[in-house]
């Protein structure tokens, strides 16, 4: 089992553009990393690019990423697909091909196909919070609501047991009762399996229930990163701030500073 | 290749096509009387000659200059597909500005009958009108007009809808201007750009249903040169003289080829996201 | 599923009252008088009583209402009385040619299908590469080039130059190949095209992005991911390419002597014979219809979102 993943130096451009400048991320095995930022800070693009599966107008300019020290290349970095990390990819709701059934998503995913398939798929659905996941399996995505959509999206990438999970604002669109039971799911992978998280997420309070680091990216560079209590008792960089004294005014009717 | 690609304002695509279709219009002016030959004088003596001096194409089986008789056919079928995309956008246009700003009753006619246009095969649809109204290039223009003007009132129909919702029109009803004013004013002049792409797009379309028809002999009557008639005329002399037959369907191709190019820049133009449309 | 063919059956009806009504008012503002058609083709000389006696038996002084619903009654049934030429049924005449042209058609079709789906891909895949460039020049020399003419040069080479396939006539899939290729190359460069339009487009599908996240071998992602979906669009076109592979065909038959449909019109058409053209405008239209029903049906059972009434989800 792989302890440490990490990427150092990334450097993404569209086209003239710089969007991202070098930025260093790693996540530890047992460890929730947190990922905070401002909209368009180019959260979403590291992650990708971690994986080699950056859109086509963006290009890796540089970077370097390890695998337990093992430096990984093209067909390294594909082969960490799945098997090694888990993404789940921001808004899920149309992660999904409309044409397949939840079914036969997991049959695909899991390289095999029968009852054991099934069998293994439902114990997953369960996993996130299907009460009745046998019934799920031979509906079409556009049938299920978009928590529901959010659920299997998580129940997939974990199928294949990886090491890591790259969860792009996993949590946005779910009512309450089932983001808690997400946050359950992420918790206890962590505390049992050892599973390494990388959370992006804009709620600060998720961060402070799950995340052991956190690090602030604005406007393509880590502004601070530190561990979570820390940085909420002591924030030193300006963004950090704006983003706390945001979270405060939302949930406590605080004024901004 | 180091061609300019599709987003250039002028791609090699269109100047192509321009050039080809500028070339054939001036060819079929001038080409006539450069020409000392006459397409319609017969000459039995010169039946079936091949290519020489004196008939640049060669001869027909009754001694007629093919070339002139190539470039007098271009003058039947370049008119006949102008006449056909004049009225195609006219009917169209009256029928979809009308169904699109009227409304009601008048929208719920207009768009029954074209389903009712658009449910019966182009080429069937053609057939029968001619069949009722007698063979004639006429008749064909006639037929493909009716067979064709209930997709351009469509999507004019869709086109005027959506602007009606815009401001600038919205204002221009408030003030109380007559609706013909308004679609002549603000909402033909928005469209015609978008629509005169789409008609570019078609032109090639009308003029293999044009040559078509006549192939089939139900275009022009025989004396007159036609494209399609030539090659119908010459299915005798499959083996004697292949060259009656290739060069009138080359003559067609080449005409349709233009047209395309031209239609398909302008599309991709127009619309540049369809991506992967463009025409070479 | 069942529902869904319901429905659309349902919505069949009206759409075909609405042809029917037009294609009565074609056949009344267009034809003249066939009262004096009818004589002609009778040789019975057109006396002012002959006139009047046709006119009575062609039913053509009952007012139009009671015409249409009358005419109505025999298009439902099928029934376009007697041809004024062969005085046979005009289904039955139908009955001898559409068939051929049908063959004609499916063989056309085929060919479609067979050429524009692997080469719509191709391209696709190869994007701006020279099998892209191949496949783009392919498909736009189809669109462009007129089919009967094609059809000669077809015979020109393969039949008078090589002496590989037969010239003229039907019989089995030698018969078939030449008429069908050139009926069928319009349709596959306008389907080629479209192929390649949607596979680009679905090139860039959010599901793809987390199907290769997932770890799916590239086989998946193209075979399931991309071709599945990218199908649907250009199948609706199939049903409209039907229309111009029916119309081609009929230009094609005359070319390879294919004893067609195509024949039959343009004899209708020559002797004015108005039972025979109506015959023909109705029949072709309701295979053209129909066609295009199971095209529709097609697509529903590949697309779970129509299939379940869910459209626009
Ligand atoms: N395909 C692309 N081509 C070019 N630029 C892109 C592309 N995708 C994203 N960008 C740009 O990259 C920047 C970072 O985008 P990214 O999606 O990573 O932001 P983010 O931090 O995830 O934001 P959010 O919190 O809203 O999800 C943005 O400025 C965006 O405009
Ligand atoms: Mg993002």
């Amino acid at each position: 089992m792989a302890e440490r993943l990490s990427l150092e130096g990334l450097v993404l451009a569209s086209g003239e553009t710089e969007l991202v400048h070098g930025i260093d991320l790693a996540v530890e095995r047992g460890e929730v990393a947190a990922l905070v930022g401002n909209s368009g800070g180019g959260k979403s693009l590291s992650l990708l690019a971690w994986l080699d599966l950056l859109p086509p107008g963006v290009r890796r300019l540089a970077g370097t990423i390890r695998l337990d020290g093992t430096v990984l290349e093209g067909p390294g970095l594909a082969g960490l697909r799945g098997g090694v990390v888990g993404l789940v990819p921001q808004s899920p709701t149309s992660c999904l091909n409309p044409l397949v059934t939840i079914g036969r998503h997991f049959c695909e995913t899991l390289a095999c196909s029968g009852r054991a398939a099934r069998a293994e798929a439902a114990g997953r659905l369960a996993e996130v919070g299907f009460a009745t996941p046998e019934r799920l399996l031979g509906l079409y995505p556009c049938q299920l609501s978009g928590g529901m959509l959010q659920r299997v999206v998580i129940a997939l990438a974990l199928c294949r047991d990886p090491d890591f999970l790259f969860a792009d604002e996993a949590t946005t669109d779910l009512d309450l009762e089932s983001q808690a039971q997400v946050l359950v799911l992420l918790e206890r992978l962590r505390d049992r399996r050892g599973i390494g998280i990388l959370l992006v997420t804009h709620d600060l309070a998720v961060v402070a229930r799950l995340a052991d680091t956190a690090s602030v990216l604005q406007h393509g560079r880590i502004v601070e990163r530190r561990p979570v209590a820390d940085l909420f008792a002591s924030p030193r960089a300006a963004a950090t701030r704006a983003l706390l004294a945001a979270h405060h005014a939302l949930y406590e009717g605080g004024t901004a500073a | 290749m180091p061609l300019p690609g599709p987003t250039s304002a002028w791609p090699w695509t269109l100047r192509l096509g321009l050039a080809m279709i500028v070339l054939l219009v001036l060819a079929t002016l001038v080409g006539p009387a450069l020409l000392s030959a006459d397409p319609a004088a017969i000459d039995p003596a010169a039946r079936l000659q091949p290519a020489s001096a004196a008939h640049w194409l060669g001869t027909d089986p009754l001694g007629r200059d093919l070339l002139a008789r190539l470039l007098a056919g271009a003058r039947v079928s370049l008119g006949a597909v102008g006449l056909i995309l004049v009225l195609v956008l006219a009917i169209g246009g009256t029928a979809g500005c009308a169904a699109g700003f009227l409304g009601g009753v008048v929208d719920a006619v207009l768009m029954r009958t074209c389903d009712a246009f658009m449910t019966i095969p182009t080429l069937v649809l053609a057939l029968f009108l001619i069949g009722l109204l007698g063979t004639g290039m006429t008749n064909v223009v006639i037929a493909i007009v009716l067979s064709h003007w209930a997709w351009y009132a469509r999507l004019i129909r869709g086109m005027t809808l959506e602007l009606r919702q815009r401001d600038y029109i919205v204002a221009a009803r408030v003030a109380g201007g007559s609706r013909l004013a308004i679609v002549r004013r603000h909402v033909l002049p928005a469209i015609a750009g978008q629509i005169a792409v789409l008609a570019s797009l078609d032109l090639g379309h009308w003029m293999l249903h044009v040559a078509g028809l006549s192939f089939l002999g139900l275009g022009v009557a025989p004396p007159t040169p036609e494209w399609g008639i030539m090659i119908s005329d010459a299915r005798a002399y499959v083996w004697e003289a292949p060259r009656l037959i290739v060069l009138p369907g080359l003559a067609i191709l080449l005409t349709v080829m233009g047209f395309n190019l031209v239609g398909d820049s302008l599309r991709d133009r127009l619309d540049p996201a369809l991506g992967g449309t463009e025409a070479l | 599923m069942t529902g869904f063919i319901a429905r659309r059956l349902a919505s069949l009806v009206p759409l075909l009252l609405v042809v029917s009504l037009a294609i009565f008012v074609m056949l009344h503002l267009g034809r003249g008088d066939p009262a004096m058609d009818y004589l002609r083709l009778s040789q019975i000389p057109p006396t002012d009583a002959a006139v009047a006696q046709a006119r009575a038996d062609l039913g053509l002084d009952r007012p139009l209402a009671v015409q249409y619903l009358a005419w109505l009654g025999d298009a439902v049934r099928l029934d376009f009385g007697h041809s004024w030429v062969t005085h046979r049924a005009v289904l039955d005449d139908l009955a001898i040619f559409v068939p051929a042209t049908l063959e004609l058609t499916a063989a056309a079709l085929a060919l479609t299908l067979a050429l524009a789906l692997p080469l719509g891909v191709a391209a696709a895949l190869a994007r701006d590469r020279w099998p892209d460039h191949l496949a783009r020049a392919v498909a736009f020399l189809g669109v462009c080039v007129p089919n009967f003419w094609l059809g000669y040069v077809l015979i020109l080479v393969f039949a008078v130059g090589l002496g590989w396939l037969p010239a003229m006539g039907r019989g089995g899939l030698s018969h078939l190949l030449l008429p069908a290729i050139a009926t069928a190359a319009m349709s596959a460069g306008v389907l080629l095209r479209l192929v390649r339009a949607s596979v680009l487009g679905h090139l860039s599908a959010r599901h793809l992005l987390f199907a290769r996240a997932r770890g799916l071998p590239r086989r998946t992602v193209i075979g399931r991911h991309v071709l599945l979906n990218a199908m649907l669009p250009p199948l609706t076109a199939v049903g409209l390419t039907l229309g111009e592979l029916l119309g081609g065909a009929m230009v094609v038959e005359v070319v390879f002597g294919w004893p067609g449909v195509g024949r039959y019109a343009l004899q209708a058409i020559s002797n004015r014979d108005f039972p025979a053209l109506q015959g023909f405008v109705v029949v072709m239209t309701l295979v053209f219809v129909l066609c295009n029903l199971a095209v529709d049906i097609a697509y529903a059972w590949l697309d779970p979102r129509l299939r379940l009434g869910l459209a626009g989800r």
